[in-house]
C-alpha cells in the first residue's frame, strides 16, 4: 500500500509536467492578448508594447516557459499581470473561499444522496423510491443559477432569513450550500440506487442472504459497502470539480473563489495566474484520485494494487 | 403513477408561488436585516451636519434609519489595480479615487473646480500654467503634499511609459517648482485638452514613489491624499477602506466605507432590498419599476458619457468585390433603418437618450444634428439608389456579455427590415480588441457593436481614436477605416485653439461631417441608474457615472 | 449459452447452483436482442413499468416536436413585436413574449431540434469514446489504464470554460462550442465510470469461466464485461443528457453558448435571468421544457435499467 502510493506520486511528477507545457503553449495561443487588455482601449500601441516588455511578453515562448518552470521550481508562482499580487497568494486567498464553499456542500449533499439512493435501492418500485429520484431528477434538471436566484430571492428578499451570499459566518453559507449541495445530493443518489442495485444482485449478496443473515447486515455490510466503489468514484469527480470553483455559484453569491479567480484571469489573459490555477487544479485532481484509488482497495480488497 | 403526477403538480405550484412572489415586488416588510453585521462600533459620534452637499437624499421622507456606520458599495467589477497610474478604466477609478485625488476635478456640472490645487492661470501662448497648490494636505503615509510630491508624480509618469498616467502628462515638458506651493506647467504645444486631463492625473506619495517597486507598495497599502484609507483587500472580493483622520476638509462621517464586488446583477438588487449593500450600481435596467415601488430605496438616473455605436467598415468588401459601407447611402440608410427610440425601449428599459451626435451630450463641446428618424420607406429608398435592394450579408463583432449580446441581436433585428442579414460574432473583449487593432490589410471586422467614453470628458478624447483617419488600428480604433481630411483638420486645429467660442465652433462642424457621413450607425447613450438606501448622507455624483464618496454618511 | 431465463426458476435458485445460473442468466440477459422473443419478452416486461412508458411517450412527443416543431411554431421564432414586449402568457402567446416580443412558444418548439440534437450527439460521442476509452482501460490494466486515466485526469483537471473559449477561438462562436466542449467533458467522466465497473465485472466469476473456456479479448470485452456495465451505461447516460442541456445553459451564461439570436433552449433559459422578477414566465417555461426533458430521460433510462435487469421483476 505504501509502496504504491509512494509510486503514485512519483508519477504525478511526468504528469505535471505534460500539464505545465500543454497549459503553457494552450493559453499562450489562445488569441487576446493581456498587454492590450490592461493598457486599456485608450492606449497607444507604445503602451501596450512597452506594457508587454515589461512582463517579458516579447520574449520568445520557449525562453517564457524556462523562465516560469525556473520560478515553480524555486517556489514562485510569479506575480499576476493584473494586480501585482504573488500568484500564490491570490490563489491561497481564494482557496480558502472555495473550500468553505465546497464543506457547505458535502456537508449534506453525500449524505442525504447516498441516504436517497440506498432507500430508493432497497425499496424500489414503492413510492419512497418515485419520491427519491424524483428529488434528485429535479435536482438533475434545475440549473445552479436559477436555484441560487430563486433562493436569494425567497430566502434572502421576501423572508429574509439569510443574507444573499457573501462569506460572513455560517448563516451566509446556507445558500450557496443549497445550490452546491444539490448537485452533489441529485447525482449521488442516482448513483448510489443504481450501483446499490447492482450488488444487491451480485452472487455474495445471494450467498450471504442464502446463509440466512440477517437482512439490515445483507444489505450494509454487503450490498452497501460494496456498491460505494461507484460512488466514491463519482464523489471524487465530484470535490475535484468543486474544487476547481464553481463559477456560477461564485458568481451568484459574489464569492470571490477560485472559479471566479480563473474567469477573471482567463478575461484579462492573465497567464501567471491561469497557469498556477491549472497547476493547483492538477495537483487536487491527483490527489483525489489517488485517495478514491486506496479507497477502491479500502472497500473492495479484491482490488489489487499493482 | 398518479403520485407522481401529484407530486410534480406540487413542485410546480412552489415555483410558481416563489415566481409570483418575486414579481409582486415592492413588499413593504422587506427592510430585514440579517444579522450579518456583528456589531463592531457603536461609539462613533455622528456629526450629521453636512446636508449642504447632498443631491437630495431625503431620509426624512421614511423613518428608517441604517444599522450600522458601514457604507457598503456593491459594483460588478473589481479595480484592476490599486495604483491609480496603472488602471485606468471606469471601476478602477472608482475605487481609487476615494484614496487619491488630483490637481482639479470635475464637479457635477462638468465643470472643472479646484481640488489640490487652490487656483490657476494660463500664459497667453497658453504653453505654460502656473497653479498654486493647498498648503494644509498630507498624503495618508505622513509625506507632505507639495510642489516636489507634483513633480515626483511627473517624472513617474514619463519616465514609466507603461503607465497609464504616461498618457495624462507625456505632453508636459518640464514641471517647474516655482516655491513650496506653487508650480509651473510647461507644454510642447498648446492643448485644450490639458485642464480637462488634469482631473485624471493621481496624486501619490513621492515616499512611495521612491520605493523599488511602488506598484507592488500601492497594490497594499494607499498612499494619496484622499478622504479614505486602505485596511484590507480581497482582490476580486472587495476593498475597504477607513476615513483618512488628517483628511484636509471635511471628510465622511462614515466609520468605514467597502467596495464590494457583485457580478450578478439580480444579487446586487437584492443585497441592496436586503440592507447588506447601502448602495449598487449599475442598477440592472429591468428592474427599475420593482424599485420604485420601494419606499426605502432612492434611485438616481443621469445621463453618462458612454455613446453607443456600430462601427461599418467602409473598406470591406463582398465577395463580388463591392464595398457597401463605401456607400453613404447605404451607411445612412443604416441610420434610418434603426429605431433609436425602440432600441432605448427595448434594450435600455427607456432609460437611454436619442444620439444627435457622434459622442454624448454631457461632454462639453457636444453640438446637436437632427436626429436620424427611423424611417423604413427612405432607408430602402437609399438602399436602392445604391444599388443593395437585395441586401447583403455582413458579420458583426460584439462582446460577449448578456447586455452587450442583447443590444447586438437588436441592430441585427433592425438591419434585417431592409435586407441586410447581420451574423453575431460574440467574443471576448479581449479577442474582440486583438480583432479591432489589425491593420486594414488584415482586418476582419465588418461591423464592430461597441461604446466609447472619454474618462476625461473631452470632445478631442470623444472622437480623435475613433474617427480619425491617423486612428486607423493598429494606432488607434477607427475600425470604420473612415478617413475624411476635412474632419482631421477640424479635429486638429481645435486641439490648438485657446479660446472656447473658436472651439466650440471648430468641434460643432466636425460633428456636423461625422453625423452626415456616418461611419456608423448612432446608437445611443445610456442613464446611469445608481440605487441607494434613503439613509445614505452627503452623496456626490460625477457627470459620468461615479460616485464621489468624499463626504458621505449614515443616517441612523 | 442459451438458457432461456426463467424468473420462477430464478426464485428456486439454491446456494450450490447460485454462481452458475446467475452467469448464464446473465450473458443470455444480454445478449438477448439476438432473439426476437426475447424483444417482445423484453417489451412486456418494459411496458409493465407504467412510469417508464409514460417518460417514453414524452420522449417520443419530444422528438416528434423536434422533427415537426418548426412547422408547428404559431409565430417566426425571429419575429419582433417591440410594442408588445415580455406580455405574459395570453390565448396569443400561450408562453407569453420575450424581450424582444417574441413568442416564447414558438421560439422554444423551433428550438427543440436544436436543442436535443446537440445534447443527444454530443453525449453520444462522448459516451462512446469514453466507455471504449474506459473498457480497454479496466481490462488490460498496464499502460493503457495508466495512459487513459492520466489522460482523464488532464482533462478533468482542465475547466471545461477554458476549452469552452479555445475552442470558441478556433472555430468561431456558436452552437458547435457547446457541442465539442459537452462532447469532451463527457468522455473522461465515462472513462472513469466505465473503468471502475470493468473493474467489478472484470473479477465475477462468469467473466472467469469466459476466460477459461479460450474466449478472446475482445468477445470477452464485448459480449460479457460491456454488457455486464451496461446498467451504469445508461444511468449515466441518460443523466448525461440534462446535464448537456445544463452545461449549454452554464456556457451561455458564461457567454460562451449558442448563438443568443437562435432559440436554443439553454440560452433562452441563461438569458431570461435578468427578467426572473419582472417577467417570471420568461424564465419558468424554457425552465419546465428543459425539466421535463431532462424528467423523461432520466425516468426512462430507470426504467429501461430496471427492466434489463434479471434479477428483479
Amino acid at each position: 500500500m505504501g509502496r504504491y502510493i509512494a509510486r503514485r506520486l512519483l508519477e504525478t511528477i511526468p504528469l505535471l509536467l505534460v500539464i505545465s507545457i500543454f497549459v503553457f503553449m494552450f493559453i499562450h495561443l489562445l488569441p487576446g492578448d493581456p498587454a492590450r487588455q490592461l493598457a486599456g482601449l485608450e492606449a497607444t500601441p507604445e503602451q501596450v508594447q512597452a506594457i508587454r516588455e515589461e512582463f517579458g511578453l516579447d520574449k520568445p515562448l520557449l525562453v517564457q516557459y524556462f523562465d516560469y518552470m525556473k520560478g515553480l521550481f524555486t517556489g514562485n508562482m510569479g506575480r499576476s499581470l493584473k494586480s501585482n499580487l504573488p500568484v500564490s497568494e491570490m490563489i491561497w486567498s481564494r482557496f480558502q473561499f472555495t473550500i468553505q464553499l465546497v464543506f457547505a456542500g458535502l456537508i449534506w449533499g453525500p449524505v442525504l444522496g447516498i441516504f436517497i439512493g440506498v432507500i430508493s435501492a432497497i425499496k424500489r418500485g414503492t413510492w419512497a423510491d418515485m419520491l427519491g429520484m424524483f428529488v434528485a431528477i429535479c435536482g438533475l434538471s434545475a440549473p445552479g443559477f436559477v436555484l441560487g436566484l430563486v433562493g436569494i430571492q425567497f430566502f434572502a428578499v421576501k423572508l429574509g432569513w439569510f443574507p444573499t451570499g457573501g462569506l460572513e459566518g455560517i448563516k451566509s453559507l446556507f445558500l450557496p450550500s443549497i445550490v452546491m449541495g444539490t448537485g452533489i445530493m441529485a447525482t449521488l443518489a442516482r448513483y448510489s440506487r443504481s450501483s446499490m442495485l447492482e450488488t444487491l444482485r451480485e452472487d455474495y449478496v445471494r450467498t450471504a442472504r442464502a446463509k440466512g443473515q440477517k437482512e439490515s447486515i445483507v444489505m450494509f455490510r454487503h450490498a452497501f459497502k460494496n456498491s460505494l466503489i461507484q460512488v466514491v468514484t463519482i464523489l471524487g469527480l465530484q470535490i475535484g470539480g468543486l474544487l476547481s470553483g464553481s463559477v456560477i455559484t461564485e458568481n451568484i453569491f459574489s464569492i470571490p473563489g477560485m472559479g471566479r479567480l480563473l474567469t477573471d484571469s482567463i478575461q484579462y489573459r492573465d497567464y501567471p495566474v491561469i497557469q498556477g490555477l491549472l497547476m493547483i487544479f492538477a495537483v487536487q485532481y491527483v490527489l483525489i484520485n489517488l485517495i478514491v484509488d486506496v479507497l477502491y482497495g479500502v472497500i473492495n480488497p479484491k482490488i489489487r494494487f499493482d | 403513477m398518479k403520485r407522481l403526477l401529484t407530486l410534480l403538480l406540487a413542485v410546480l405550484m412552489t415555483l410558481s408561488l416563489v415566481a409570483c412572489g418575486g414579481g409582486s415586488g415592492g413588499d413593504t416588510g422587506s427592510g430585514n436585516n440579517s444579522g450579518t453585521d456583528p456589531a463592531t462600533d457603536t461609539t462613533t459620534p455622528s456629526t450629521g451636519g453636512d446636508t449642504g452637499t447632498g443631491t437630495g437624499t431625503d431620509a426624512s421622507a421614511s423613518g428608517d434609519k441604517s444599522p450600522d456606520n458601514d457604507f457598503v458599495i456593491a459594483i460588478p467589477n473589481d479595480a484592476t489595480h490599486l495604483d491609480p497610474h496603472v488602471s485606468s478604466n471606469g471601476y478602477s477609478n472608482q475605487i481609487t479615487n476615494a484614496m487619491y485625488e488630483c490637481l482639479l476635478a470635475f464637479n457635477e456640472q462638468t465643470e472643472v473646480v479646484p481640488m489640490l490645487a487652490n487656483e490657476w492661470s494660463v500664459s497667453d501662448d497658453a504653453l505654460v500654467y502656473t497653479f498654486k497648490l493647498r498648503d494644509d494636505v498630507t498624503f495618508h503615509d505622513g509625506e507632505k503634499f507639495n510642489a516636489e510630491a507634483v513633480k515626483a508624480n511627473w517624472e513617474r509618469g514619463i519616465t514609466d511609459t507603461s503607465l497609464s498616467l504616461n498618457r495624462n502628462v507625456k505632453t508636459w515638458t518640464d514641471v517647474e517648482i516655482l516655491g513650496e506651493y506653487e508650480i509651473a506647467i510647461h507644454l510642447e504645444s498648446p492643448n485644450n485638452t490639458f485642464i480637462n486631463k488634469l482631473t485624471q492625473v493621481r496624486m501619490v506619495s513621492p515616499a512611495a514613489i521612491a520605493m523599488e517597486n511602488p506598484s507592488d507598495y500601492l497594490a497594499k497599502n494607499s498612499a494619496g491624499t484622499g478622504p479614505f484609507k486602505l485596511t484590507e483587500r480581497v482582490d476580486g472580493g472587495y476593498t475597504k477602506m477607513v476615513p483618512y483622520e488628517n483628511y484636509w476638509r471635511e471628510g465622511p462621517t462614515v466609520d468605514s466605507l467597502t467596495f464590494q464586488v457583485v457580478p450578478e446583477p439580480a444579487s446586487r438588487l437584492a443585497m441592496l432590498q436586503t440592507g447588506e449593500a447601502d448602495l449598487i450600481y449599475p442598477v440592472p435596467v429591468t428592474d427599475i419599476e420593482q424599485i420604485e415601488s420601494d419606499p426605502n430605496i432612492t434611485l438616481d438616473i443621469r445621463d453618462t458619457t458612454i455613446f453607443r455605436y456600430v462601427t461599418l467598415n467602409t473598406e470591406w468588401a463582398l465577395p463580388d468585390g463591392r464595398k457597401p459601407f463605401s456607400d453613404k447611402r447605404v451607411r445612412q440608410a443604416c441610420n434610418y433603418a434603426f429605431d433609436s427610440e425602440a432600441y432605448a425601449k427595448v434594450v435600455f428599459n427607456g432609460y437611454a437618450k436619442e444620439p444627435t451626435s457622434c459622442f454624448a451630450d454631457t461632454i462639453l463641446y457636444h453640438s446637436p444634428n437632427t436626429p436620424y428618424k427611423a424611417d423604413l420607406e427612405k432607408a430602402k429608398e437609399l438602399m436602392k439608389e445604391a444599388g443593395y435592394e437585395d441586401g447583403f450579408d455582413v458579420e458583426i463583432i460584439v462582446d460577449n456579455t448578456a447586455d452587450e449580446q442583447k443590444g447586438a441581436t437588436f441592430v441585427m433585428q433592425q438591419l434585417s427590415q431592409i435586407g441586410i442579414n447581420v451574423k453575431l460574432l460574440p467574443n471576448e473583449s479581449t479577442v474582440n480588441a486583438e480583432a479591432t487593432s489589425a491593420p486594414l490589410e488584415s482586418t476582419t471586422v465588418q461591423m464592430w457593436y461597441v461604446n466609447w467614453s472619454s474618462g476625461s470628458f473631452e470632445a478631442d478624447g470623444s472622437m480623435r481614436s475613433i474617427l480619425h483617419s491617423e486612428k486607423f488600428p493598429p494606432s488607434g480604433y477607427n475600425t470604420a477605416f473612415w478617413k475624411n481630411e476635412e474632419f482631421d483638420k477640424l479635429l486638429d486645429d481645435a486641439l490648438l485653439m485657446n479660446d472656447t467660442a473658436e472651439i466650440a465652433e471648430t468641434y460643432a462642424k466636425a460633428q456636423a461631417i461625422a453625423w452626415e457621413e456616418c461611419p456608423w450607425i448612432f446608437l445611443g447613450n445610456d442613464n446611469a441608474i445608481v440605487a441607494y438606501k434613503n439613509y445614505c448622507t452627503g452623496l456626490q455624483f460625477k457627470p459620468g457615472d461615479e460616485v464621489v464618496v468624499t463626504t458621505i454618511g449614515l443616517d441612523r | 449459452m442459451s438458457n432461456k431465463p426463467n424468473e420462477q426458476e430464478e426464485k428456486a435458485v439454491s446456494l450450490e447452483n447460485t454462481a452458475d445460473t446467475f452467469e448464464e442468466n446473465y450473458i443470455d440477459e444480454n445478449i438477448l436482442a439476438d432473439n426476437s422473443s426475447k424483444v417482445k419478452e423484453f417489451i412486456k416486461k418494459f411496458l409493465k413499468r407504467k412510469t417508464a412508458v409514460a417518460a417514453f411517450v414524452v420522449m417520443v412527443f419530444l422528438l416528434i416536436v423536434a422533427i415537426a416543431g418548426p412547422s408547428l411554431a404559431p409565430y417566426d421564432p425571429g419575429a419582433f413585436d417591440y410594442d408588445n414586449i415580455m406580455s405574459p402568457p395570453s390565448a396569443q402567446h400561450w408562453f407569453g413574449t420575450d424581450h424582444f416580443g417574441q413568442d416564447i412558444f414558438s421560439r422554444i418548439l423551433t428550438g427543440a431540434p436544436q436543442t436535443l440534437g446537440v445534447a443527444l450527439s454530443s453525449v453520444v460521442v462522448g459516451a462512446a469514446l469514453g466507455t471504449i476509452l474506459g473498457l480497454l482501460a479496466g481490462y488490460y490494466g498496464g499502460w493503457i489504464e495508466m495512459l487513459v486515466m492520466r489522460g482523464a485526469d488532464v482533462l478533468f483537471s482542465f475547466p471545461d470554460i477554458l476549452l469552452a473559449i479555445a475552442i470558441v477561438a478556433l472555430l468561431g462562436p456558436g452552437i458547435i462550442n457547446v457541442f465539442i466542449a459537452v462532447a469532451v467533458f463527457t468522455v473522461p467522466s465515462f472513462a472513469r465510470m466505465m473503468r471502475s465497473a470493468t473493474l467489478t465485472v472484470k473479477n465475477s466469476l462468469y467473466v472467469e469461466v469466459a476466460r477459461s473456456l479460450g474466449c478472446k479479448d475482445g468477445r470477452i470485452l464485448f459480449l460479457h464485461i460491456f454488457p455486464g456495465t451496461i446498467q451504469s451505461l445508461i444511468v449515466n447516460f441518460t443523466m448525461r443528457i440534462g446535464s448537456a442541456i445544463m452545461a449549454a445553459s452554464s456556457l451561455s451564461f458564461l457567454g460562451f453558448g449558442a448563438d443568443v439570436t437562435e432559440p436554443e433552449w439553454g440560452a433562452m433559459l441563461a438569458q431570461s435571468r435578468t427578467y426572473l422578477n419582472t417577467a417570471p414566465h420568461m424564465v419558468y417555461f424554457p425552465a419546465l421544457v428543459i425539466f421535463i426533458t431532462v424528467l423523461a430521460f432520466n425516468i426512462f433510462g430507470d426504467g429501461l435499467r430496471d427492466t434489463l435487469d434479471p434479477k428483479l421483476k
